[in-house]
């Protein structure tokens, strides 16, 4: 009963019908070995549980561990609560387990507290701290498994063999005490954990977004050294007009103005005078991320046009899920415009009624899969990074009712339009 | 029969186009009429809402008033859903993706080629006037669909499929050319669909029209875009029926 609700703290959501073997496992294996072992059999019930679980979820070390921690966290309760429970009675354990309505009482209210409370805490693990976001580091991942492995099997091995070789109650007492103890410990030793990786994780995102500004300023200087350049070649030609002007040459000016003047205005619309225009987007992170892309992009040879006409600043979406999508998509785009000839990349955000429109186009070769598959686990196309991509986008706007995402191929542009609905 | 309208704050500019119009007007045989020729946008919207013909736009960008010219086409929208509306500007203040994506603009002309605008301006009309008929001719098989305030006009000839999303306030629609995201159910929409479209799972309803290949042992569906869907059990019977109705000389 209790194994079962250690389920509540899993990272995703299991189905129905998972859940209920897993349940009726735990059911049948405590029932039938019970028993035939004693407590022992607690030993086949939880193994087949880890292997279960391990069939069931994808993020193998992160489930487990929750899953661990949820079995922790409920045998400690049931220690606190059998305790709570004599110093109510005043009665001794032994009496107490043989006091059938007694005891039923107590596994109902017992079962409610667990079920209720492991509930709370997987919502704030995963919706509140969204641990499977942060952590991310592989080998802390499987440190944690491994000490909490380690800690629930000694935790077993304790009260089986414990009672094999015919403890008292008072003993096991002891050490659920001290059991208790070291999980309290584990606990803060994780959660020391965790804030210091979420620290790292800040600082890192911090540095990069410092580096992606820098560059950028660079840019903006540079453009504007063209800007000072032009001024000084403009006045030049303001000279040379007034000198035809006066000399009354109109064929002159004609021809001067066709061969010097028309050209400028052009070769100023291909400069990179572009990236100025996202002093548009307020949003200091998103600002990092594009102008870091779009240099990149313009380095690789790729005619990029910008259009941010209007300021960005409400983004009806969470910055950092909304820097992801966009580097997914901008890579993408990256990479299949460099396969084509013109390598062209369009991007474009605006505001409509309010709502955040985001639109990117990109030359590419017409596709040789149905579109709609490519936001599905199993496709890559070109290597394995393309579709895993989209997969995870679709992964992030499943917590965004109000996002609506287009995805379409006409030649010879593939374009992504992503719309952020304003909620009022 | 299309209403033209003018809209560019320097006036010898405006001159010139209205030449280049009326010359073109007189040579081709066409109702089309040059309707408003202004320099404030204020005048051009309300000779707007005086008028209820289909109206095709001739805008510039930066209009030297409270007003530009993407927020003009915005108001415009509001009294002319499907007017055509042309953005006539220099190469700097091209914005392409957005005139398409946030006015729905039909086209749009640079300014600064001086020699081909006659040209581009006259084929902006000729398609206006083209696409107008075709919709007066198509009108009848047009799904509109409400996406939030505005709405979006799908012909049903070109939906392959409509399938349910993971989220389910949201339906995807598949096209030829990609798949786009709206928000209602299935239930609603099944409703205001033609006979060509078929229910085949619990989460899909397929357009006949766009069915390669049926493979009755896998019972799998296989469209012309690449996708396949899967035909349920219960729905066995039902789509093999509609397929024969729909293709009645192949006999399988």
């Amino acid at each position: 009963m209790i194994t079962f609700f250690c389920v509540h703290l899993l990272p995703n959501k299991l189905s129905v019908l998972k859940r209920f073997i897993i349940f009726s496992y735990a059911f049948i294996t405590i029932y039938f070995f019970n028993q035939i072992y004693g407590q022992a059999s607690t030993f086949i019930t939880f193994l087949g549980l880890i292997l279960l679980i391990y069939f069931f979820t994808s993020n193998h070390y992160l489930s487990l561990s929750c899953y661990l921690f949820g079995y922790l966290y409920t045998i400690s309760f049931n220690y606190l609560f059998m305790w709570a429970a004599g110093l109510i009675f005043k009665m001794d354990m032994e009496v107490f387990l043989t006091h059938h309505l007694l005891l039923i009482t107590f596994s109902c209210i017992y079962c409610m507290f667990c079920g209720a409370t492991t509930k709370l805490i997987g919502y704030y693990f995963h919706k509140k701290l969204n641990i499977a976001k942060y952590l991310t580091n592989y080998h802390l991942l499987k440190a944690i498994f491994i000490a909490l492995f380690l800690l629930v099997f000694f935790y077993i091995f304790n009260f089986s063999y414990g009672e094999r070789l015919g403890y008292n109650y008072g003993v096991i007492g002891l050490n659920g005490i001290i059991f208790l103890l070291l999980f309290i410990i584990t606990v803060f030793l994780m959660y020391t954990v965790y804030t210091v990786t979420m620290r790292e994780q800040a600082y890192k995102h911090r540095m990069a977004q410092f580096e992606n500004l820098r560059v950028y300023t660079e840019r903006l200087e540079n453009s504007y050294g063209i800007m000072r350049k032009f001024k000084h070649d403009y006045m030049n030609i303001l000279v040379t007009m007034s000198g035809f002007m006066k000399e009354n040459d109109m064929d002159g000016l004609k021809e001067y103005y066709g061969e010097r003047i028309l050209p400028i205005s052009h070769a100023f619309t291909e400069s990179d005078t572009k990236l100025g225009i996202l002093s548009n987007i307020k949003n200091t992170a998103l600002k990092s991320l594009l102008s870091s892309k779009f240099v990149y992009m313009m380095e690789m040879g790729i005619r990029m046009e910008i259009e941010l006409l209007e300021p960005i600043g409400d983004l009806n979406m969470d910055c950092l899920d909304l820097s992801r999508i966009l580097g997914i998509f901008l890579d993408n785009a990256m990479e299949a415009a460099m396969e084509t000839e013109v390598k062209e990349v369009h991007f474009c955000m605006f505001y409509k009624e309010k709502n955040l429109h985001l639109i990117m186009q990109n030359t590419a070769l017409p596709p040789t899969y149905a579109i709609s598959e490519l936001r599905s686990h199993e496709i890559s196309t070109k290597g394995e990074n393309r579709g895993i991509g989209l997969f995870n986008v679709d992964m992030i706007l499943k917590n965004y009712e109000n996002a609506i995402w287009n995805t379409t191929y006409e030649e010879p542009y593939f374009t992504q339009e992503l719309i952020l609905m304003h909620n009022d | 029969m299309i209403h033209i309208y003018l809209c560019e704050d320097d006036n010898r500019q405006l001159n010139c186009w209205k030449e280049i119009i009326e010359k073109h007007l007189l040579m081709s045989s066409t109702e089309s009429m040059l309707y408003c020729a202004t320099s404030k946008p204020e005048e051009l919207l309300s000779m707007r809402r005086r008028s209820n013909t289909t109206g095709l736009y001739f805008l510039d960008i930066d209009l030297q008033s409270n007003k530009n010219g993407i927020e003009l086409a915005q108001e415009i929208r509001k009294y002319d859903p499907r007017g055509y509306v042309v953005f006539v500007t220099t190469h700097s203040e091209m914005a392409v993706l957005t005139f398409r994506y946030k006015v729905e603009a039909m086209d749009f002309i640079s300014k600064d080629e001086t020699e081909t605008l006659p040209k581009q301006i006259c084929s902006c009309i000729q398609n206006a006037e083209r696409n107008y008929k075709a919709q007066l001719d198509s009108s009848n098989r047009l799904l509109s669909i409400k996406v939030d305030k505005d709405s979006l006009v799908l012909d049903q000839n070109d939906i392959v499929a409509i399938t349910t999303s993971n989220d389910s306030h949201k339906i995807t629609v598949h096209t030829k050319t990609g798949i786009r995201q709206i928000s209602g159910s299935l239930k609603e929409f099944q409703a205001t669909l033609n006979s060509g479209f078929c229910q085949c799972n619990r989460s899909t309803i397929v357009n006949l029209k766009h069915v390669l290949k049926y493979s009755r042992e896998d019972a799998l569906l296989l469209m012309n875009n690449r996708e396949t869907y899967s035909v349920s059990i219960r729905m066995l019977g039902k789509v093999q029926k509609a397929l024969n109705n729909f293709y009645p000389s192949i006999t399988n």
